[in-house]
């Protein structure tokens, strides 16, 4: 080896350092995020932040030859910002009710609201943003955002692959409402009709049985409503399961079109004694049914796929006694029928999963839950009885609605505000508990059940 | 009789060859077929690819998935005439052809640590020029019968890695070279011997590569840098080639996106400096700059890209005996979108009235 070779050598070996860091950082972030090891992927989110710290809604060019031009991830928005702030809210909704809590909340808020007054305004942004301030119970703020979102709406675009499955399917179905063009061309996402501006007629939401007359029965719609009161498991009681199941049903049959034979009933079921019932009911079905499937009770999310626990369920972490529910809607799948699933089941996150964390990749399914992820589902007294806040929102919509074609994402937005509103003639949740929008899987937004 | 007794290496080295000689001068600077071939080679110091290795090792650092490459081209020969004594001939280059065609380049990089290893055989220079005589003389004697060839060959065998730091590439080669450079004489002299000899034969020795690049923040531009020792030559080729010039290379490439297509416009210029081959018998290289100037326009249609190529090369001739190179060069890509594989066409074109080098290059990725 000459001398000036040896030179080179270590000439070269001089001031090496990694670089790109803010790449490697930031899917770091996102695969940890994947796994839902929520602080680890902060932790990386802040160092792509360090390395290059500007959110860009444009495609990042790579480093790569000139004449090969390299766009990462395939031209998706570089946020690590945005991507902090959330896995600092998804932080937060792994801790119990209380002050730290609170606090991280109040960080994630701090840091979003930051990115919108910088002109960033996305829908990502702006979802995340309201959920926050509906666990902080700060209705002003949650009021002053839709209003600046009804005036602004959402032109700056984040990459939202660190949310949730559940929480990305949720905006994608908002983004399927938009439906005018405000000032300057902004898209505005219109309110659909049924938020508290748009109520009409003079009917107490209290009682559906005030309202008369009864639907014209449509023979393809089906119903199987689980309501299982008791429970072994730690915090899966859910008192008022049997009762929310007797009122969904008399409701299915006054007011939207269900004839009583077409539904099923499971109360305090075991596992077996759900897929019996499920298994039974597909029987019945013909081709290209229209099935509602509603589950008061406990569930839990095991390796990524979500369980429904039988009355005789000891165990959180063994599935013997549950059935998932990828079984439970299978046999409605095998008959093509369309599947409008709610759930009023708790969503306790147990090491960093939660019921309702499976999305089904295939079928016609809707997947509406009574609550968002790591909050309990509540009742409210009616009438001294104890009803479920979000099977008495959905009966007083349907009560609404009065018809055999109910609109999907429409019902679910009425169920919303429902839920937030509240007062002493009609007990919502008071912003208590909220729902999640329906996670449409090859459903339009208005595909009616 | 031995008549390479009365015959010296020295008398070779005083005047090798006169100032008629036309071979093209290949000896140290063949293109192995790389797309920067159809360019001129102005974006070689700036690419990123298996040819790297030798070219500029910090190109490797682009090299983000596992990739092969193989080149194959034409190795040019002529056929000249010479004249005068043996131990200095005038020689005149009567005509050159394409000659065979051979791989000469094979490349594997990978991503590595953090970086890119490369590893690469390359031809790097190449001539093999046949002779007959004119009125020719071996000192008292009238010479017939003669045939000579004359004849090199290098071969670089390369490990190279290359890797981001901060905004720039950097890369260091390893550079293993094994030359095949002789002249090979057979003729008889009138009244005297027969003289069959070769001088020359085969060597080998070490050297490296040091290299730089800084892609612009928008990655439209490219500027890099490389530099390659001297590589000294052992063995038998020492006899008439001792050392492989090394070369210093900068460059510029850029690229001028197309607002309503994908189309994109790319080029390129290139400045080489050889240097530190003087001192050879026959082979002895002077240091000299070379340039290139290149484009290529990436076209893209049928779900595919399909770069077109033009470009200017001009070298000039390393030592007494051989030919300035005035070169065109042009060149046609296949790059279906999607697939793992892609395909460059590429020509040379010596305006002197030389041959058409043509090389073909086949890059594969099997990670896509």
């Amino acid at each position: 080896m000459t001398r000036s070779a040896l030179i080179l050598t270590l000439l070269a070996l001089c001031g090496l350092a990694s670089a790109q860091a803010w790449r490697t950082a930031y899917e770091r972030g996102l695969n940890a995020a994947d796994r839902g090891e929520w602080k680890i992927a902060r932790g990386h989110f802040l160092d792509a932040i360090a390395s290059r710290g500007t959110d860009s809604e444009e495609p990042s060019r790579l480093s790569g030859p000139v004449t090969e031009p390299r766009i990462w991830r395939a031209g998706a928005p570089y946020s690590p910002n945005f991507s902090a702030a959330y896995t600092s809210y998804m932080i937060a909704m792994g801790v119990a009710d209380g002050p730290e809590r609170t606090s991280l909340l109040i960080r994630a808020g701090d840091e979003l609201r930051q990115l919108i007054q910088q002109g960033q305004r996305s829908l990502g942004s702006a979802y995340t943003l309201a959920q926050i301030y509906t666990l902080l119970g700060d209705q002003e703020s949650l009021e002053a955002l839709e209003a600046e979102n009804a005036e602004s709406g959402y032109p700056f675009r984040v990459d939202r692959s660190v949310m949730t499955s559940e929480e990305q399917a949720a905006i994608e179905s908002i983004e399927g409402q938009r439906s005018s063009t405000g000032p300057d061309g902004i898209e505005v996402i219109t309110v659909q009709a049924g938020s508290p501006q748009a109520e009409t007629g003079p009917q107490s939401l209290t009682d559906p049985t005030n309202l008369s007359g009864r639907v014209a029965p449509n023979p393809s719609k089906f119903a199987l409503l689980i309501g299982n009161t008791e429970s072994q498991l730690p915090d899966g009681r859910v008192s008022f399961a049997a009762s929310d199941v007797q009122a969904m049903q008399e409701t299915l049959t006054r007011f939207s079109g269900y004839i009583p034979e077409n539904i099923d009933v499971v109360q305090n079921g075991t596992a077996d004694q759900m897929r019996t019932a499920a298994q039974a009911l597909a029987a019945r079905l013909p081709e290209n049914a229209t099935v509602f499937i509603f589950v008061a009770g406990a569930g839990v999310n095991i390796d990524s796929s979500d369980f429904i626990a039988g009355v005789d369920a000891t165990d959180p972490y063994i599935t013997s006694a549950m059935i998932g529910k990828d079984e439970l809607l299978r046999p409605f799948l095998a008959k093509g029928a369309k599947i409008f699933s709610f759930y009023e089941v708790g969503r306790q996150i147990i090491n960093g999963r939660y019921f309702g964390q499976d999305v089904p990749p295939s079928g016609a399914i809707s997947q509406m839950m009574g609550t968002m992820p790591g909050q309990p589902v509540r009742s409210v007294l009616v009438d001294g009885a104890e009803r479920g806040v979000f099977s008495l929102a959905m009966q007083q919509v349907l009560g609404r609605f009065k018809s055999n074609q109910v609109p999907i994402m429409e019902f679910a937005w009425q169920v919303f505000y429902a839920m937030r509103g509240g007062n002493a003639t009609n007990p919502g949740g008071g912003g208590t508990q909220t729902p999640t929008l329906p996670v449409l899987t090859y459903l339009s937004a208005d595909s009616p059940f | 009789m031995n008549a390479w007794k009365h015959f010296g290496v020295g008398a070779l080295v005083a005047t090798p060859f006169a100032a008629l000689a036309q071979i093209p001068d290949l000896v140290d600077a063949l293109d192995a077929g790389s797309r920067a071939m159809g360019m001129a080679g102005a974006s070689s110091v700036t690419d990123g690819n298996t040819h790297s290795a030798l070219n500029n090792p910090a190109g490797l650092a682009f090299i983000i998935e596992p990739t092969v490459e193989v080149s194959a081209r034409n190795l040019p020969e002529s056929d000249s005439t010479i004249t005068g004594d043996v131990s200095a001939p005038s020689v005149n280059t009567n005509d050159s052809s394409t000659g065979k065609t051979a791989i000469t380049h094979a490349g594997y990089a990978f991503p590595f640590k953090g970086g890119t290893l490369g590893i690469a055989y390359t031809l790097a220079g190449y001539i093999k020029d046949s002779r007959s005589q004119g009125p020719l003389t071996d000192a008292a004697f009238n010479v017939s019968g003669y045939d000579g060839e004359l004849r090199s060959q290098t071969d670089m065998f390369t490990v190279g890695y290359g890797r981001e730091s901060g905004r720039d590439n950097w890369g260091l080669s390893l550079i293993y070279a094994n030359a095949d450079a002789r002249l090979s004489e057979s003729f008889q002299q009138n009244g005297g011997a027969f003289v069959d000899r070769t001088i020359g034969g085969s060597g080998n020795g070490f050297g490296a590569a040091l290299g730089w690049q800084r892609p612009s923040a928008d990655g439209r531009s490219v500027i890099g840098a490389s530099v390659r020792t001297p590589i000294e030559l052992d063995g038998a080729a020492g006899n008439v080639y001792e050392r492989i010039p090394g070369k210093a290379s900068i460059g510029y490439t850029a690229r001028m996106d197309r607002d309503s297509t994908a189309d994109f416009l790319v080029y390129a210029a290139q400045l080489d400096y050889y240097f530190g081959g003087e001192g050879s018998a026959i082979f002895d290289r002077d240091d000299r700059f070379s340039f290139g100037i290149g484009a290529e326009y990436s076209y893209h249609r049928w779900n595919a890209r399909f770069p077109i190529r033009l470009g200017y090369r001009y070298l000039p001739a390393g030592g007494s005996g051989f030919g300035d190179r005035d070169v065109l060069t042009y060149g046609l890509g296949w790059r279906p979108m999607g697939r793992d594989f892609s395909i460059d066409l590429n020509f040379a074109s010596d305006l002197d009235g030389g041959v058409t080098d043509t090389a073909i290059g086949i890059t594969y990725r099997p990670g896509n």
